[in-house]
């Protein structure tokens, strides 16, 4: 069965694009984590029978993103005592740079979660999928969703509260 | 009890509203983070990516169709080693087949020690006609000639068979009644003129016991798929040895009185000995037929085929073990047929 690609990036492809571009700061990543996801959903519905794309899609671009997230941090913490992975050059506005902090605050914690928590929080509380659509997408029960997300949150605060200055002035 | 802010806090336990806070606020900042990349795929990376998938996808399709053409040669080797042994196995049967026909055309002419005498006599006055209007084939075995003595078998090494037979225990190769019928003799139709022959086996056993040292019956004639059930009516041992080639062959030992013990049923035409390894002189000749038209005949050389048989001709065949066989042919007409009459020559 051909599946029509041309359709499915032009439906799918901007939440997908969102998707690792939140999570991955460096365009040049961000774009092969664009083309990775779709490689590999050509391998998932060669296997299977797709009954939700815009889940399964997001739900990839969320694992390789993350996936890649850890990879550039691991790289960032040998060659840099401060352990920040390089970001794009281009310069944030004033007004957006303690929200960037912020953000990169939770990159940092979220590349430190387990994969099924890191994913079900992104789908859940970035992509903005329902209970069901995350259970769905990743093949767990609604309840371990919640279970997974509740223990996620926990250990996101946690690591939140333990960054630096910057999240506790934005929050102040 | 200090809380160590490094580990979560226990499930049951409320958040801190400062770090749900923080988190939402966090959650928010990244939700927001990806819209600064804007919300539209670039060109370059679409047209990147639709390409890479049209490649992957061809790789994988030259892959499946690498598979499937190997999967096809697979098959196709199969396919030629199945059709060599088809072939084989056709060739097989038709030798054998022209091999069964050699046999029974050497037969006709007299293939025994050359003693069956040819032309035979299809008529004989003498005969009361068989079954007129019934259309079953009958008639009578004649032996013609000087019968020679029957031979004596030696029992002087076997007490149990010794006592069984106080006057001696003859063979009974040559079986020569007083009128001159001839007994143990297989008569059978070999051809029918368009008339089917095949019939159901029958139900009944066709028993084959051993009694007084000697099998009974002498000549035995079954159908193919029919039972066959071999009795051992004396207190000692006989061996039952099967000499069949194209037919379940089997040789087992009866020790003692055995009312009847089951061996599978033929499966094709052929015509073997059964013989007792214990006491070498005890023969049985079996003859199985794919038809129910056949007989054996009794003392007084009479047979009678089963029938009734449609109008119309017949090639009938007479098989004796040391005489050979003769044939002749038989015609139903009207639902009467002419007695048959045999004649094998003693002195030829």
């Amino acid at each position: 069965m051909m599946v029509d690609w041309d359709g499915i990036i032009d439906r799918e492809g901007p939440a997908v694009w969102r998707t690792v571009c939140r999570l991955l700061t460096n365009r040049a990543d961000a774009e092969e984590c664009f083309q990775e996801t779709f490689l590999a959903a050509l391998e998932l519905w060669k296997r299977e029978r797709v009954r939700d794309e815009h889940a399964a899609l997001r739900r990839l671009a969320t694992a390789r993103a993350i996936d890649r997230l850890r990879q550039r941090y691991r790289e960032a913490s040998r060659t840099s005592p401060a352990g920040a992975p390089p970001a794009d050059p281009a310069p944030a506005p004033p007004d957006r740079a303690a929200a960037d902090e912020l953000a990169e605050h939770l990159r940092t914690a979220l590349a430190e979660l387990p994969d099924q928590q890191a994913d079900v929080f992104c789908l859940h509380c970035l992509d903005g999928l329902s209970y069901r659509e995350v259970a769905d997408a990743i093949g767990v029960s609604v309840d371990h969703v919640g279970v997974l997300l509740h223990r996620a949150r926990a250990k996101l605060r946690v690591a939140l509260a333990d960054r630096g200055p910057v999240a506790r002035e934005v929050t102040r | 009890m200090t809380h160590d802010p490094r580990q979560p806090p226990h499930d049951d336990s409320p958040p801190d509203p400062a770090s749900e806070q923080t988190l939402g606020r966090a959650t928010a900042a990244l939700r927001d983070a990806g819209a600064a990349q804007g919300i539209s795929v670039p060109d370059d990376l679409r047209r990147s990516t639709l390409h890479a998938l049209w490649v992957a996808d061809a790789a994988a399709h030259e892959a499946s169709s690498r598979r499937r053409s190997k999967a096809m040669r697979r098959v196709l080797r199969i396919a030629a080693v199945v059709a060599i042994v088809c072939c084989g196995v056709v060739i097989a049967m038709l030798a054998r087949r022209a091999r069964d026909s050699i046999h029974v055309h050497d037969a006709r002419i007299p293939a025994v020690r050359g003693r069956a005498m040819a032309p035979p006599v299809t008529t004989a006055p003498a005969l009361t006609a068989v079954g007129p209007g019934s259309g079953i084939i009958g008639g009578k075995v004649i032996a013609v000639g000087s019968p020679p003595e029957r031979e004596l078998i030696d029992l002087s090494a076997v007490a149990e068979c010794r006592e069984q037979h106080p006057d001696g225990l003859y063979s009974e190769s040559l079986v020569v009644g007083d009128a001159g019928g001839l007994a143990n003799v297989v008569v059978s139709l070999f051809w029918s003129d368009g008339v089917v022959m095949d019939r159901p086996p029958p139900r009944s056993p066709a028993v084959l016991d051993q009694k007084g040292c000697r099998y009974s019956p002498h000549v035995l004639a079954v159908m193919v798929g029919q039972p066959i059930v071999v009795k051992n009516s004396d207190t000692f041992l006989h061996n039952v040895h099967s000499l069949a080639i194209d037919n379940p062959a089997f040789n087992f030992g009866q020790p003692s009185i055995d009312p009847g013990r089951k061996v599978d049923p033929m499966k094709t035409p052929e015509r073997f000995k059964i013989k007792c390894d214990v006491h070498p002189w005890m023969v049985a000749h079996v003859n199985v037929f794919e038809h129910p038209y056949f007989a054996v005949t009794g003392p007084d050389g009479a047979f009678a085929l089963p029938g009734p048989l449609p109008d119309g001709n017949y090639t009938l065949t007479a098989w004796h073990e040391t005489l050979g066989e003769l044939r002749t042919e038989v015609q139903v007409n009207g639902g009467k047929a002419n007695p048959v009459e045999f004649r094998f020559d003693l002195d030829g």
